[in-house]
């Protein structure tokens, strides 16, 4: 296989920036239709042997995800502070993006997520919208992502789940314990259990091995390739075109523009801190939901002073979280459940939003257990147990193999002044204007996180779980799911992208990651990610061959 | 990769040496102290504690590589600990030849203090990490746990 390798100075058809759900996505469409691509992913190129059971190095070195001290945040909870400097954001930063590292929940959104605004009205405080899509429009590309990247999973169980043309290619992971028993009792309580969708092999498909049920998804790298991230599946496939470079390392740092305000290319910072301009005919920005509008507002020019692709004003807009209220249950006897992926079964049984309810808003509720043994001892047991000697080692041999999670993921409301954009004084290591979240929850959303928080504690007791506890419910100050800061939308002057991606203001210049949602869905958002970028990138290679770019 | 090197190359001279290892940022006084208040953090019962589970080694190598940092604070910490002993104990030579129940009363006096909570950190952080960290010896933590890679 001869790789593809350009010229900074070719003009390639496509530079697509950012390699994660929706950039590996987008860089293997775009090359297997015939198009010479270059992807630009700030982080490395990491291999599967690259890839340790080694939870310390792991989360102390923060190995595969983004690093706070060569790119900080700032963060404040309304637009009249003062940003202070702190973690804000996090993702992995490698080729293959968050999902290599994620927990690989990979469940389709339903038919209420694209049009909350037709079906429940307005909410004040908030821009509750419909989509410019609808599910119809990205079934066929939701069933591409579970054929093409391996998703394992039971259709026709969840009397909630949307209509599909096809099943999943692959059966559902053996369940677990906490899974079982969660099974058992919601089914009990008249709710609907089904296995979780995984993004993991549960048995081998397309050249990849299935997972061996080790204890090592969320937040680390599959070494057997039994997770389906875009790394393990489409960035290989677009590799073997010969006509896509996958190039690591490089940190772009502005959307060029010429005089007739359109994008020529992108310039980056390379590993050893060269500025260089690779030059394009369309550029992609799939850098996230966090760094896709930080970029559109560092490209600003003399054409575009407010940042690209911004005259509505809305890039960075609208940003939204992942939410959700974590419920835990230590049982009599042992689950011994750190084997294997996290989660097994799930219910959507209070997914939709319910006037009844007094607030919009509402969930899924999953059973899992997603604790590595130095995360567990520090963080992971109730408050009331002794930090330190004997009663403190007894606690920690008792609660590890009997506790499990519910995990309610849930809503977050679009609110104008939660944004992403720059901070004033504070640079990155490069020189480039920090990260600034600004981000407080609607009242809704945390009206949610309680009444979740009590079915999940319903369920735990039904269980006849020993112990129950929780986390007090917080406004959130830090995520790893970002959506909603290049919104679509049909109006120009309401959102920053129309319906295939494409920025309002520049005509060869797209937009598709995380900050493409209008509304926030039930959380686990990578699916959609996945299926908006294979629906965008057929719509750009249509009018590239028409020559509408 | 600084980590996994680090691990490795300790590892390594464990058990390759047939002198014994020497300790890198803390002086032995200072290691004895580390090692008691480690030891009170997880006690030794029916299973290994700290001790056994080669902790302190954890802790020095984490002080002479990614933790280089807190190199510092442990310098002061073990000293007020030691006047705290004094002080409680007046009688006492070393805080290794204290009583159980009179270190974890040292403990109680010390646990609202920063110092106690980078110990605990580390304490539990060794104690549970890959045992090439040099304290998890012979997976004792995970044992004890019911854990396995
Ligand atoms: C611990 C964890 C667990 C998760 N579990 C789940 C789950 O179970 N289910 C689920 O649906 N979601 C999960 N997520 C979220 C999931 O990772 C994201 O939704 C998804 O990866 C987002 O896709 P994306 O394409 O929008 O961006 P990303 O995957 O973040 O990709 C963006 C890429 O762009 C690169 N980039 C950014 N800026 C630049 C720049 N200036 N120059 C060059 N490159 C740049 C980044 O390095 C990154 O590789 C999880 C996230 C975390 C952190």
């Amino acid at each position: 296989m001869k790789l593809a390798r350009y010229r900074p100075r070719d003009t390639v058809d496509f530079v697509v920036i950012g390699s994660g759900a929706a950039g590996g996505v987008v860089a293997k469409e775009l090359s297997t239709q015939g198009f010479s691509v270059v992807v630009l992913e700030q982080g490395p190129y990491l291999r599967e042997k690259d890839f340790a059971h080694d939870e310390l190095k792991t989360f102390r070195q923060g190995v595969l995800i983004n690093d706070w001290e060569k790119q900080p945040n700032t963060f404040r909870k309304s637009p009249e502070e003062k940003a202070m400097r702190q973690p804000a954001v996090f993702y992995g930063r490698q080729v293959g993006g968050g999902t290599v590292h994620y927990t690989a929940n990979l469940w389709r959104f339903h038919e209420v997520d694209f049009e909350e605004r037709s079906r429940w009205g307005t909410v004040a405080g908030a821009s509750l919208e419909d989509w410019p899509v609808r599910y119809s429009d990205l079934e066929p590309y939701y069933t591409k992502v579970e054929q093409e990247l391996g998703v394992s999973g039971e259709a026709g169980l969840s009397p909630f789940d949307p209509p599909r043309s096809q099943p999943y290619p692959l059966p559902p992971l053996p369940v677990k314990r906490c899974g079982a028993i969660f099974e058992r009792v919601t089914r009990q309580m008249g709710l609907h259990p089904f296995p979780a969708p995984l993004a993991i092999l549960s048995q081998p498909y397309r050249g990849r091995a299935a997972c061996t049920q080790c204890a090592f998804c969320k937040s680390f790298g599959c070494e057997v390739r039994a997770k389906s991230s875009t790394l393990a599946t489409v960035i290989p496939v677009a590799e073997g075109t010969g006509r896509c470079e996958i190039r690591s390392g490089c940190y772009v740092r502005k959307i060029e523009t010429n005089a007739d305000g359109r994008v020529t290319g992108a310039i980056y910072f390379d590993g050893r801190g060269r500025e260089v301009m690779q030059k394009a005919r369309a550029v992609v920005l799939c850098a996230n939901g966090a760094e896709s509008p930080r970029l559109l507002l560092l490209s600003r020019s003399s054409r575009f002073p407010d940042g690209l692709a911004n005259s509505s004003g809305l890039v960075g807009a609208y940003f939204m979280v992942d939410t959700g209220v974590s419920v835990r249950g230590m049982f009599e006897r042992p689950l011994n459940d750190h084997k294997g992926p996290h989660v097994s079964r799930v219910i959507h049984d209070y997914y939709d939003s319910d006037a009844k309810r007094g607030f919009w808003g509402g969930g899924g509720i999953d059973a899992r257990f997603d604790w590595y043994p130095i995360n567990f001892a520090l963080d992971g047991m109730p408050g009331d147990v002794p930090r330190w000697g004997a009663g403190y080692k007894a606690a920690l041999k008792e609660y590890f193999p009997r506790s499990m999670s519910l995990l309610a993921h849930s809503t977050c409301l679009p609110v104008e002044s939660n944004r992403i954009d720059l901070d004033p004084d504070l640079k990155d290591a490069w020189g480039l204007p920090a990260l600034r979240m600004t981000y407080r929850n609607h009242p809704d959303d945390l009206k949610v996180l309680h009444f979740l928080k009590d079915r999940a504690t319903e369920i735990l007791e039904a269980a006849g779980a020993k112990k129950i506890w929780s986390r007090k419910i917080e406004e959130l100050t830090f995520t790893g799911h970002l959506m909603g800061t290049c919104r679509m939308g049909n109006d120009a002057a309401r959102s920053v992208v129309d319906r295939n991606h494409r920025a309002h203001d520049v005509r060869n210049l797209f937009v598709v990651d995380g900050s493409s949602f209008v509304t926030c869905g039930r959380q686990q958002p990578t699916c959609t990610i996945h299926a908006l970028a294979y629906r965008a990138a057929d719509s750009m290679a249509a009018a590239a061959r028409k020559g509408e770019i | 990769m600084e980590m996994a090197w680090l691990a490795q190359k300790h590892a390594h001279q464990a058990r390759t040496s047939n002198k014994p290892l020497k300790f890198k940022a803390l002086s032995v006084e200072e290691a004895a102290v580390v090692e008691t208040i480690a030891e009170g953090i997880l006690p030794a019962d029916t299973t290994p504690g700290a001790k056994e589970a080669g902790v302190v080694w954890f802790i020095d190598l984490a002080l002479s590589s990614f933790d280089r940092a807190r190199r510092q604070a442990y310098r002061e910490g073990v000293a007020a600990f030691e006047a705290k002993r004094r002080e409680l104990f007046p009688s006492s030579l070393s805080m290794a030849a204290l009583a159980p129940a009179d270190v974890a009363r040292l403990i109680g006096a010390m646990e609202t203090t920063p110092f106690f909570e980078i110990v605990r950190e580390h304490t539990i952080t060794g104690f549970l990490a890959n045992p090439e960290y040099g304290g998890n010896r012979g997976e004792a933590g995970w044992k004890l746990i019911g854990f396995s890679l």
